[in-house]
């Protein structure tokens, strides 16, 4: 098969894209539980944070720019270590696919299809998924391009409604237990989507200019930027007891909106954005993890592998998590460690490795 | 019962749907199939009904030592 080819605006808007993924109706609440009405501050240090994450992913890419994550893996460890840390990396991309899932089918039938079977909706939206992954990378970006103007016309629009409920009341005290729960709240949100842009570097080398670095750093500056709003306005108009008791504050947000009595019950744009922007979040992770798994394997053709992993991933997303409690805790507990684990040690070691290697071939 | 059915018409849909792609790679179609076969059977132990593990109470169990950084 022809390796795809991307130019850099459509990476920086699928960036964007996969960051407000999932996030956009998660994150107030965690964030809001972590930090309380201190969020709005964790989220700006945990964008820096996944800002600093960033620069070390183009680091890494820099090395090898014309090879994918798993590829300089190999490269770099050699064949039989290099491919046990691909699998490392696989299973991450594969078990945040089956969350992003799970999330999406909790949200449809808590707020929308609440009569549905859990199975009917995992089974639509996974085929839906496997199609846009057997079309392949390029399909998927300019299915991006067409639907990022709406993402972001109808962000704004939401956004506007919401100013005239805003009370800056609810912002205080600030820092009343002082920088700890900061803390909790900037690796989470660090955590949650910042740490899992590694998986554009299995991507990255479809990119036909050398802009790679840049068009990764302002999407997730971008992205992020629009998160940090979100939380703003959900800690605002909702306060922020309510923003922790909501598993989905962004949705509250917009059923609460009345604007001077004739706009009102907005949620279901709010829905659409949040449908649009899981379903990229998914096609990344689900083509990333199928495309690494042939490489790993050494498949000719990574098509015959998107109906297997497709099953795989329908039976992950339904026992995942056998509840919403379940759920919160991890999210907030061992999901921090185990990201970090992936997303900053083991690139950071890789880039060492490889740094070494180099120099010892130059000598 | 008909989720059994549903299941089996999918998983020959799917073979008779592929079959293009694996004519000329041998190697091609063994993984192909070994990976059905596990798919195939991780839902049919979910239509059964069986409590699969969730694949977190490992990464919990693996992690719990270093959550004290983060609290």
């Amino acid at each position: 098969m022809e390796p795809p080819k991307i130019s850099a605006t459509q990476f920086t808007i699928i960036v964007i894209l996969f960051t407000i993924g999932s996030s956009i109706l998660i994150i107030p609440s965690g964030l809001a539980a972590a930090s309380e009405q201190d969020a709005w501050i964790a989220g700006i240090v945990g964008l820096s944070g996944g800002l600093l994450v960033i620069l070390l992913f183009n680091a890494l890419s820099k090395q090898n720019p014309t090879l994918t994550l798993l590829e300089s893996c190999e490269v770099t460890l050699g064949k039989g270590l290099g491919k046990a840390l691909s699998l490392i990396f696989i299973s991450f991309f594969f078990m945040l696919a089956s969350t992003v899932v799970w999330d999406l089918v909790n949200f449809l039938t808590t707020h929308i299809l609440v009569k549905s079977p859990v199975e009917v909706i995992s089974i639509l939206f996974i085929s839906l998924v496997i199609f846009a992954t057997r079309l392949g990378l390029e399909t998927i970006v300019r299915c991006g391009e067409i639907f990022f103007p709406w993402v972001i016309g109808l962000f704004f629009l939401w956004m506007l409604f919401s100013i005239p409920d805003v009370k800056f009341t609810n912002l205080l005290p600030v820092m009343e237990d002082g920088v700890k729960p900061i803390w909790n709240g900037a690796t989470l949100s660090m955590s949650i989507p910042y740490l899992q842009l590694i998986v554009f570097l299995m991507i990255s080398p479809a990119i036909r200019s050398k802009k790679t670095g840049k068009s990764l750093f302002l999407g997730t500056l971008v992205g992020g930027l629009i998160l940090l709003t979100i939380t703003f306005a959900c800690l605002l108009v909702l306060g922020v007891n309510e923003t922790i008791i909501q598993s989905h504050p962004s949705y509250v947000l917009g059923k609460k909106i009345s604007f001077g009595n004739f706009v009102q019950r907005i949620e279901v744009i709010v829905a659409i954005i949040w449908m649009l922007t899981i379903f990229f979040k998914l096609v990344v992770l689900f083509y990333a993890s199928t495309m690494g798994f042939a490489q790993v394997l050494g498949v000719k053709d990574y098509r015959i592998l998107t109906f297997p992993l497709g099953i795989i991933l329908l039976v992950l997303s339904l026992v995942v998590f056998p509840n919403d409690t379940y759920a919160n805790e991890f999210a907030s507990t061992s999901w921090i460690p185990y990201s970090f684990t992936i997303c900053i040690i083991l690139p950071l070691l890789l880039l060492l490795i490889a740094k070494v290697k180099k120099k010892a071939h130059k000598v | 019962m008909w989720q059994i059915i549903g299941l089996c018409v999918a998983i020959v849909a799917i073979v008779l749907f592929e079959r293009p792609l694996l004519k000329n790679h041998k190697k091609d179609r063994w993984i192909f199939s070994i990976t059905l076969v596990i798919a195939f059977n991780l839902s049919m132990a979910q239509i059964l009904g069986y409590s699969l593990p969730t694949p977190f109470d490992v990464i919990t169990i693996l992690f719990k030592p270093a959550q004290f950084l983060f609290q």
